[in-house]
């Protein structure tokens, strides 16, 4: 079987395992041999947990990489909350 | 600005990746938080709140406090399974049926959704949209008062429709209860729509063929017309110059033998003048039938109008101040006997089944319109607010502008503002120009009802009614409704200042 390793915050998420912690390393080599018997061996939860992953990283490599324009933007020049951090402060503060 | 869908990995990026750039996602994603018009499919949540639980837990919190700011839309069970997108991606698809609910875009960053989905947008793309959009201000906007409340009063349908409670009920019974109670009346009648309130009560005052009927020459023919259909006739009276609701001076000069009953009609959310209407019905024993369309939760010296004369209507035509989704009505009473009646002639002449006294007619307020107004009910008095608080904003932004004549109030009155109503010598010019510039602008009413076609037969003269006359080419009525921001207003009112330099 072939898998990969995505590299993560926290280690690497090996998706067909479903091994997502105490891999501290950069690289590593895997030899697996996983049987369909086993890897139905996964729960429910687990399963669910390695889709959301998968898509999650499937649509961030279909992602535009593009996206910047050649100006000032300026949607947010006459709002007192100019960041996700003004953001925040203001709901901690009651004030939004 | 759009209501907004934000594709999951977008905010992901947004909330995580917040300290390396302010990018463009960010301000819209901002942006649209603040104007409220950021929106998540229900359908997302889990994935959001998996994916950065699991990768990127220092953020969880930081994702919870906003996920509470933005609105959650559900997503229908009415899917096709063999769309194009449902068949790529079954996530991505019900994020887009979320988003036709709202009639939304969604922001997103994935190729293939933007290719396959017509309601996707890339961030760089929506924001030069947005940049060259031109301002556009509806006349009134039901849609962001839906969304505003849209769990609660999806909720209460959902809940008629699994109990198919269509007709009767206890979200009428508890309707009726909630809206005399909000009125300050004894009772309260739904029934099936503003123009069936009027006539049942007429009917239930007794009228007899050839009754007169006191009703101001500026309204909306319902007012005239629910006095022909109950068998009376229809004797306008004059508005008042600077009022606009009846001009309480001329109501004597109209009253004869025949005179039976005086409808005050309390216009565009401001009460008509109750005190010497109620001492002119005293005087010659006229009854009084007040027609509050117009003017739900409106006050006269500190009383709610509804509550003043022997019976009143009310319609809850979705644009009413608190409108059904459909057609609905109401009369409100504190006299036990009209009361029966009028519960009585709009069910058929009856109390219980096949016991019907007399021919009624039938007209009644459905479970579903009731359950919907119970939601509706407990919003009001904060519309009814904000209502007066856009009409604030107009008088000051419009203030110095004298080639127009802002609406005057009664010292004694709480306006609700169902219609904020300028008047100008330059109305259909301004009117044009208004929708030239994407604000759309009313007349009520662009003929007085003793000059429409209907009412022929009277033979009104221009001199009988100089004021309702002269008016019905001078009255404009400019956008108002609850979600009106400060910065729209403040854009209608420089478009006014515009046209008249």
């Amino acid at each position: 079987m072939i898998t990969k390793a995505i590299k993560m915050n926290d280690g690497l998420f090996i998706p067909h395992i479903g091994a997502f912690e105490d891999i501290k390393k950069e690289v590593i080599e895997l030899e697996i041999d996983l049987t369909a018997k086993e890897s139905a061996k996964l729960d429910y939860k687990e399963l669910r947990g390695l889709a959301i992953m998968e898509r999650y990283y499937k649509k961030e490599a279909r992602s535009i990489k593009d996206n910047s324009l050649n100006e000032k933007i300026n949607l947010l020049e006459n709002e007192k909350i100019k960041s996700i951090n003004d953001l925040l402060n203001a709901i901690n503060n009651g004030d939004f | 600005m759009n209501n907004l869908i934000f594709d999951s990995n977008v905010i992901i990026d947004i909330l995580t990746k917040r300290d390396e750039t302010q990018d463009l996602s960010s301000e819209i994603f901002i942006k649209a938080i603040l104007k409220k018009k950021a929106f998540l499919s229900v359908s997302q949540v889990h994935n959001l709140r998996f994916v950065i639980k699991r990768n990127y837990p220092e953020f969880y919190q930081d994702y919870l406090k906003i996920e509470g700011k933005i609105e959650i839309v559900k997503t229908p069970s009415y899917i096709d399974l063999e769309n194009v997108l449902a068949k790529v991606d079954i996530e991505d698809y019900l994020i887009e049926i979320s988003a036709k609910l709202i009639n939304g875009l969604i922001i997103t960053r994935d190729q293939k959704f933007l290719e396959l989905s017509q309601i996707t947008i890339s961030p760089k793309d929506y924001y030069l949209k947005y940049k060259n959009s031109h301002t556009k201000i509806d006349f009134l906007d039901l849609k962001t008062q839906y969304l505003s409340m849209h769990n609660e009063m999806d909720k209460a349908i959902d809940n008629i429709i699994s109990n198919t409670a269509f007709i009767g009920g206890k979200s009428l019974t508890d309707f009726n209860e909630n809206f005399a109670k909000y009125i300050g009346t004894k009772y309260a009648i739904g029934v099936g729509n503003g123009t069936d309130a009027l006539i049942i009560s007429l009917k239930a005052l007794g009228l007899k063929p050839g009754d007169e009927v006191l009703v101001p020459a500026n309204s909306f023919i319902a007012t005239s017309e629910a006095v022909t259909n109950a068998g009376g006739k229809v004797v306008f009276v004059d508005c008042h110059p600077d009022l606009y609701t009846v001009d309480v001076e001329k109501i004597e000069e109209k009253i004869t033998a025949k005179t039976k009953v005086i409808i005050p009609v309390h216009l565009y959310g401001q009460a008509a003048d109750m005190d010497p209407i109620m001492e002119i019905a005293k005087k010659h024993d006229l009854k009084i039938l007040e027609d509050c369309a117009q003017a739900h939760g409106a006050k006269y010296k500190n009383q709610n109008v509804g509550t003043f004369g022997d019976l009143a209507s009310f319609s809850f035509y979705p644009g009413k101040n608190l409108g059904a989704y459909g057609d609905g009505g109401a009369i409100v009473t504190n006299d036990d006997s009209l009361f029966r009646l009028c519960k009585m002639f709009a069910n058929h002449g009856r109390i219980e089944k096949y016991n019907h006294e007399f021919e009624g007619v039938n007209s009644r307020l459905d479970g579903l319109q009731a359950a919907v107004l119970n939601v509706k009910l407990q919003h009001i008095s904060d519309w009814n607010k904000n209502r007066r608080r856009v009409a604030e904003l107009y008088n000051k932004y419009l203030a110095d502008v004298e080639e127009i004549v802002l609406p005057k109030i009664l010292s004694d009155v709480v306006p609700v503002y169902h219609l904020f109503v300028i008047r100008t010598d330059k109305r259909n010019e301004l009117k044009d120009y208004l929708k030239e510039n994407n604000i759309s602008a009313g007349i009520h009413y662009p003929i007085g009802l003793p000059f429409l076609k209907a009412y022929d037969y009277l033979e009104s003269k221009p001199q009988d009614f100089p004021v309702t006359y002269e008016y019905q080419n001078k009255l404009l009525s400019l956008p108002i409704y609850p979600e009106m921001t400060e910065e729209m207003v403040k854009f209608v009112s420089e478009k006014i200042r515009n046209f008249f330099v």
